[in-house]
């Protein structure tokens, strides 16, 4: 798949890709959702050459998300030892990668101090039947949630949700914001009348997967854990990276 | 420039519809895959 996308874009092209049937599982997989900016604008009902201005104003305009009980990925939850990510066809990228990526998973929390959630892309890293990983590395707004929980003697709970709309992918890539402000805010501002609609339940987003997960400290270690989620912990210690794979809890998907 | 409104920007689904319906030139579908494991 990923070599699919690399030669489509050695030709010039980046056409949104659906590999209808790329196990036995029967689960399509839909890449390169955010690879072309005609599509881009479309969604923001501009054109093109007016895509930078549409985002950067709107993305300046903050509506709060309508929070509801129940959403679409409540149809099929699979919890426990029926739990298996292997039956997701979740792509090795490239052969030097340790093992398959979810590459735009995007992960949201919620602020353990002051309750304001956020949500990013995130690389993660799956490992066998419930086990994923992810790496916090830039030390931004999420590395800084779970450093707050973690210094209460918590764990962070944290959801990862695949085939979100791309002007969540949007929203969630903004870098500048006032700190109060949650992703799914600017998310919405990206427009206005259609986004207004935004579901969400607790930290959840609206998807067709969303993964639940509860980041577990490290009580064992005094260091830096930059582990969020569920999954392979990064544990960034002077000179050397340690992995500490965590279980997820639950897989939820909507038909 | 299509008129997008008609579809659920909240999803996936919806952003895909918008693609096949109004720009079909920009949406590539791959019925089937050939792996080294295929042989």
């Amino acid at each position: 798949m990923t070599a699919i996308v690399f030669e489509l874009e050695r030709a010039g092209k980046s056409p949104v890709v659906i590999f209808e049937n790329p196990t036995a599982h029967g689960m399509p997989v839909v890449t390169n959702v955010a690879g072309n900016r005609k599509l881009l604008s479309a969604c923001l009902g501009v054109e093109p050459a007016n895509l930078p201005t549409a985002f950067r104003e709107r993305c300046q305009t903050y509506i709060p998300c309508e929070v509801v009980k129940d959403a679409s990925w409540h149809e099929v939850t699979i919890e426990g030892e029926a739990l298996d990510l292997t039956k997701l066809p979740i792509p090795l990228q490239f052969t030097v990668d340790g093992g398959p990526y979810i590459t735009a998973g995007q992960i949201s929390a919620r602020d353990p101090v002051t309750g304001v959630d956020t949500n990013r892309f995130s690389s993660t890293d799956a490992q066998g039947r419930n086990r994923l990983g992810l790496s916090l590395h830039s030390r931004r707004r999420m590395y800084e949630f779970q450093r707050r929980a973690e210094e209460q003697g918590k764990s962070l709970p944290a959801a990862i949700t695949i085939g979100t709309h791309p002007l969540h992918y949007m929203g969630s890539m903004v870098y500048a914001y006032p700190s109060q402000r949650a992703k799914l805010e600017l998310s919405e501002g990206l427009d206005d009348l259609e986004l207004s609609r935004m579901r969400r339940v607790g930290i959840d987003h609206r998807a067709h997967v969303v993964q639940r997960m509860r980041s577990d400290r490290d009580r064992r270690r005094e260091r830096l854990s930059l582990l969020l989620g569920a999954a392979l912990e990064f544990i960034h210690a002077p000179a050397r990276v340690e992995r500490e794979p965590q279980t997820i809890p639950a897989l939820s998907i909507s038909r | 420039m299509p008129i997008t409104a008609n579809f659920d920007k909240q999803s996936l689904r919806g952003f895909l519809q918008m693609v096949e319906t109004d720009y079909p030139e920009e949406l590539l579908r791959v019925d089937s895959l050939w792996t080294r494991d295929s042989t």
